[in-house]
């Protein structure tokens, strides 16, 4: 042990500082794939942590919710038919629960609820400064003013206190409002202040009465949370009788005693579950999406693995008179093999804490772009701030030492299997790889070939698994396969090159086949950064060129029309029928498509059930079928009948098609719909059932619309229409009319917010390449020093072997590139047709972004250059007799 | 008369006088004045004050205990290394004036050199080392740098190990790989410094044959570091060295 000790410091420790440019691009390659793993990971549990924690705020103490089963909401009738619960001591109360947006831009999204604030005291606080709670006093007793001041707080948002200058029941007045601390913060509002909310078609302002403190209810959604009186939300969210659902506080050993007495007793149009359930609703939709992005954040890790794994073997290809040496004297295998590790491992440390530092750093930036993401494609989420889970960093640390191990195991390995006499020979590590370069490739095409069987396979429990193993494989077996083309390519090469730039370019080729295991080592690092680069660039534009033709085609309406506050983000956002049949009534109108869509549950998976006018779909729409059948003959199916259409992704998650029958809930009991048709859709991943507008309101007695598709008569000009349309409606409606121009470029943007995270991890797989390049050309060029150092003496000028050196830095880069491409159209194959497929439902139209290859490309290329210039600056200035000499 | 006899005389001593200094002259292929080195780093002197002349075809043994400057008067003579002081004058041009391209091109040209650990490109064939001095050359075609290589592996006993690497080759056969490159481009001057440092005795003695021979054949000058009497005593002639200077013969 006390060898290993004294080995480890001369051996380990001056090795890594005399190549310290090299230990500091692998350490940067570790800390990269680490940062960026955590960042994702940090991302992905804060964004749901704060939803479930929300959850949890939000629900207090209570222990079992009464929910609505098909609809937004439930009657508050329901509340008297609870009343044999005061006989078991169980308390209730009614809690509305609506998703708002601040007019003011950006358009926070805010969690408005309305507490019943007599009866909610025992569920939930609202922690003020002092401690007390605002329900106690404002609720249970009435004359304690005291109290209620405290709970309310001073002008000052920032002190977290709450305070109410215009006394204790000013929060039961029309519209009055206890905002979060965080919101007032960013809204800079004070009580008395007006906050201006967006609610359905209306802009309202609510009045400040007070300040809730950052701690309790006030923390719940990030602070961005307005609290009213129940009565008071009701008024002001037109839902008159109507409330979101129904907390209890039961005793745990009593639950399912109360809960299934609940269901007998309530009518089917509402169930009982737990509070988590929410929780687990949500997770269960983001589950697939974060999975994935989980697993795209691997690749860069897997790039620092073949970072180590590049370096370690040069750094054994390079010890290996010195292992023999130390073997002769006496080194035992395993001091050898702990060496090697030793050094991977302080490679590893180094590289996986200072990656943990960048990984919470840039989660932040990651929780954005996530939120983004989660906004767009899936829920109202409002920002947050980074939830730094100790397991978390946790599982990162131990990700970057388990892939660091696992990289050095093979150079490790390679290093003990030295035998003492064959270590002298400088080359013999390199004609091994020669001699084994078949078998290997042999190797590589098993892998591929398994890796073509497991793309073939179905999901795994909704996730792509065997995908994901399809990618991993890919990339091993072409690595694998890599020192045995090198050993064809670069003979070629030497040829054409000789014939071409002259004899420095057939050594530069001669010399990169000689060195085979090297060069093979710094081809696979840098192609797999440059794949990673690649697949993501083309299943990025794949998607938004898929998503441009889909908008083109089927967005046909001239003007579109939806509430202010859905527009923004409140999904909602609801337009009254007296509205729309204003709308109808306008001059130029040819006709009017009203749909209105519901999140619904089918078969415990969230989904959104849609309805459409079908006569004015019939006539004006062109949505996109699987089948290429014209969108009329497919609606017209539909029309009259109780039959509908869905999505891809709808069919794909239940596994429907053309002729199936699907059993939806409705407050009249179930009913049954066929599926006439399957249609393109990339707007929601839950996926839409689509039925005549008349069934839906036979089922659900709703006449309200989410959006309006407007088609004019011809010849008439969208904006004189559109001007007509805010001189029908109320002055008080709030509306977003665009044009069929501005929707699709609306459209894009989402689709950008909603691949915003995707681009980042893109812009890092461009500096994981480059980071790459720079390491593989860096190693393989000082490794060469001596080599440079006998050209000297055999007469090359510095101009021959600066030549030389820039031709081999730009010989592997070209190299790299090849390769990245052919893995990397590979993987975007796999990550369109299978994992995204697989994931989301939807069908991508592979597309090649030709100049963004390009420029990568020549940027890569540049680089290698660059990574070149300061080899071969040393190789100008290398002492000959000294290198020689000392090697 | 006896005047006119003393200066045909004289004139005769001038002209056989003039002729000698000619024929001297035309037979010194290397002339080394007062040359000193000293390695700033290490404050001291590898060489100091050192004066030699080589004749052109001698095959010279250079010997002295390890450090005392063998090596490093080896890799001035090549160029490899710049003198202190002092001027070294091979065919007529004094390397020590010449700018680092010119002694570039003199290496490349004009001589060849054999190491102790032969110093072989490992990630080249024992063809593609040979090839080397040609290749940076660059005046010779693809076929005539094949033809030439192939040619003097051949002469060194390797025509049947053209595509092995160096570490597929014996001590001894590298050695020969190493012969072949010093001598495959021609060049004026060999200098091996101890070429039979690594090998057993009977390799030794091949090798040191075999480089010889060769240098006979071409012409060539050579000079051989060594710490082997045996070797030594195969050369024309024999410079001994000690902390950085000659020994005359006395004192050898």
């Amino acid at each position: 042990m006390s060898a290993f000790f004294s080995l480890s410091r001369t051996f380990i420790l001056r090795g890594l500082i005399r190549n310290r440019v090299r230990s500091l691009l692998t350490i940067l390659g570790i800390a990269l794939g680490v940062a960026v793993m955590l960042a994702i990971n940090l991302a992905n549990a804060s964004a749901l942590g704060r939803f479930s924690e929300s959850i949890d705020l939000v629900s207090g103490k209570a222990t079992l919710n009464v929910v609505p089963r098909f609809e937004a909401d439930i009657d508050e009738n329901e509340l008297a038919k609870l009343s044999w619960l005061y006989d078991e001591f169980i308390k209730f109360t009614p809690v509305i629960d609506q998703v708002v947006v601040s007019a003011k831009p950006p358009h926070e999204v805010v969690q408005l609820l309305g507490l019943d604030l007599f009866s909610s005291k025992e569920f939930r606080e609202y922690d003020t400064a002092g401690g007390n709670n605002f329900a106690t006093s404002s609720g249970e007793n009435n004359s304690s003013k005291n109290q209620a001041n405290d709970s309310l707080s001073a002008d000052d948002p920032a002190a977290g206190a709450v305070n109410s200058s215009p006394g204790p029941f000013e929060i039961f007045r029309r519209n009055r409002i206890l905002v979060g601390s965080e919101l007032a913060k960013r809204e800079n509002l004070k009580v008395g202040d007006n906050l201006n909310l967006f609610l359905n078609d209306k802009e309202v302002s609510c009045p400040v009465a007070g300040i809730l403190s950052s701690e309790g209810l006030g923390k719940a959604f990030a602070g961005n949370v307005v609290l009213m009186d129940i009565s008071c939300a009701q008024e002001l969210l037109s839902m008159k009788g109507r409330i979101s659902r129904i907390d209890l506080i039961v005793p745990s050993e009593r639950l399912t005693e109360i809960g299934s007495r609940l269901s007998k007793e309530l009518p089917p149009s509402v169930s009982v579950e737990r509070p988590s359930r929410r929780g687990m609703q949500v997770e269960k939709m983001l589950r697939s999406f974060q999975y994935n992005l989980t697993a795209l954040s691997l690749i860069a890790l897997l790039v620092g693995m073949f970072l180590i794994y590049n370096t370690m073997s040069i750094s054994v290809i390079r010890r290996r008179w010195e292992i023999g040496t130390m073997r002769a004297l006496g080194a035992s295998m395993p001091i050898v093999f702990s060496l090697f590790m030793g050094e991977a491992i302080i490679l590893g440390l180094i590289g996986s804490l200072l990656g943990i530092a960048g990984g919470v750093f840039f989660a932040q930036f990651a929780l954005a772009a996530v939120s983004k993401t989660v906004r767009a494609l899936y829920a109202d989420q409002p920002p947050g701030s980074v939830i730094v889970d100790p397991m978390i960093l946790l599982l990162a640390f131990g990700a970057g030492m388990f892939l660091t191990l696992i990289a050095a195991w093979a150079p490790s390995m390679e290093a003990i299997s030295i035998p003492p006499a064959e270590a002298a020979r400088r080359a013999s590590y390199e004609r091994k790889v020669e001699s084994l370069s078949p078998r290997l490739a042999l190797f590589g095409c098993v892998l591929l070939l398994c890796g073509f069987v497991a793309s073939i396979q179905p999901a795994l429990a909704g996730f792509p698994f065997f995908g994901y193993l399809a990618a991993a494989l890919a990339v091993f077996g072409s690595a694998a396969m890599i020192p045995f083309l090198l050993d064809k390519l670069l003979r070629l090469l030497s040829r054409l090159l000789g014939a071409t730039i002259g004899s420095e370019g057939r050594l530069a080729a001669l010399s990169l086949h000689g060195a085979l295991g090297r060069t093979s080592v710094a081809v696979a690092s840098l192609m797999v950064g440059i794949s990673m680069m690649v697949s993501l660039a083309v299943m990025i534009s794949s998607f938004r060129h898929t998503v441009e033709a889909w908008v083109q085609q089927t967005l046909r309406a001239d003007l579109w029309l939806e509430p202010a506050g859905r527009d923004v983000s409140n999904r909602a956002g609801r337009l009254t029928a007296e509205i729309v049949s204003k709308i109808r009534k306008v001059p130029g109108i040819d006709s009017v498509d009203a749909f209105v869509e519901y999140p619904i549950e089918y078969q415990g998976q969230p989904a959104n059930l849609g309805a459409g006018e079908l006569d004015v779909m019939v006539k004006h729409g062109n949505l996109m079928f699987l089948n290429g059948e014209p969108s009329a003959k497919v609606l017209s199916r539909v029309a009259g009948h109780d039959a509908g259409i869905i999505s891809e992704s709808f069919s794909l998650k239940h596994d429907l098609k053309i002729g199936d029958t699907l059993t939806l809930q409705s407050p009249g009991g179930p009913y049954q719909i066929k599926v006439e048709g399957v249609y393109y859709d990339y707007s929601s991943e839950s996926g839409y059932i689509v039925i005549p507008r008349e069934n839906f309101a036979r089922h659900y007695n709703d006449l309200n619309s989410t959006t309006l598709a407007i088609f004019l008569l011809p010849n008439v000009d969208p904006e004189k229409v559109r001007q007509d349309i805010f001189a029908a409606v109320p002055k008080d409606s709030r509306l977003n009319i665009r044009t069929n121009r501005e929707l699709k470029t609306q459209v894009l943007k989402i689709f950008d917010n909603t691949f915003s995270i995707t681009y980042a991890l893109h812009a890092i797989s461009i500096a994981v390449a480059i980071l790459g390049v720079m390491n593989a050309l860096f190693a393989l060029t000082m490794e060469s020093r001596r080599d440079l150092g006998i050209f000297k003496y055999l007469g090359a000028s510095k101009e021959q072997l600066g030549k030389l050196v820039i031709v081999q830095a730009g010989l592997l880069g070209t190299l790299g590139n090849l390769g990245g491409l052919a893995i990397g159209m590979a993987l975007s194959f796999l990550l369109i047709h299978v994992i995204n497929k697989q994931s989301f439902g939807w069908t991508v139209q592979f597309f090649l972004p030709l100049d963004f290859l390009l420029q990568s490309f020549a940027l890569i290329f540049v680089c290698s250059i660059l990574s070149g210039l300061l080899p071969a600056r040393l190789a100008e200035k290398t002492p000959a007799a000294e290198v020689v000499r000392s090697e | 008369m006896a005047a006119n006899s003393r200066t045909i005389q004289g004139l005769c001593v001038k002209l056989l006088g003039g002729l000698a200094s000619n024929l001297i002259h035309h037979k010194v292929h290397i002339k080394i004045d007062n040359l000193s080195k000293q390695y700033a780093e290490h404050k001291v002197m590898a060489l100091s004050d050192l004066s030699l002349a080589i004749e052109k075809s001698e095959f010279v043994a250079l010997m002295g205990p390890s450090g005392c400057g063998k090596s490093t008067l080896l890799n001035l003579i090549a160029g490899i290394d710049k003198p202190s002081s002092g001027s070294i004058v091979i065919a007529g041009s004094d390397t020590t004036r010449l700018k680092d391209e010119e002694l570039t091109r003199f290496r490349r040209d004009k001589i060849g050199f054999v190491f102790q650990f032969f110093n072989l490109l490992s990630t080249l064939t024992a063809q593609e080392n040979v090839s080397l001095p040609l290749e940076l050359a660059a005046k010779f075609s693809g076929k005539e740098i094949k033809e030439r290589s192939v040619h003097m592996l051949e002469k060194v006993g390797l025509g049947s190990r053209l595509g092995f690497y160096p570490s597929q080759l014996s001590g001894g056969e590298m050695q020969r790989v190493a012969v072949a490159r010093a001598l495959v481009h021609s060049p004026e001057l060999i200098i091996a410094d101890e070429p039979t440092g690594n090998l057993d005795t009977e390799n030794g003695a091949q090798i040191l044959e075999l480089l010889r021979t060769l240098c006979k054949e071409q012409n060539q000058t050579a000079i051989m570091a060594t710490h082997s009497e045996d070797a030594a005593a195969l050369c024309d002639r024999t410079i001994r060295m000690k902390d950085g200077r000659l020994l005359s013969e006395h004192e050898a």
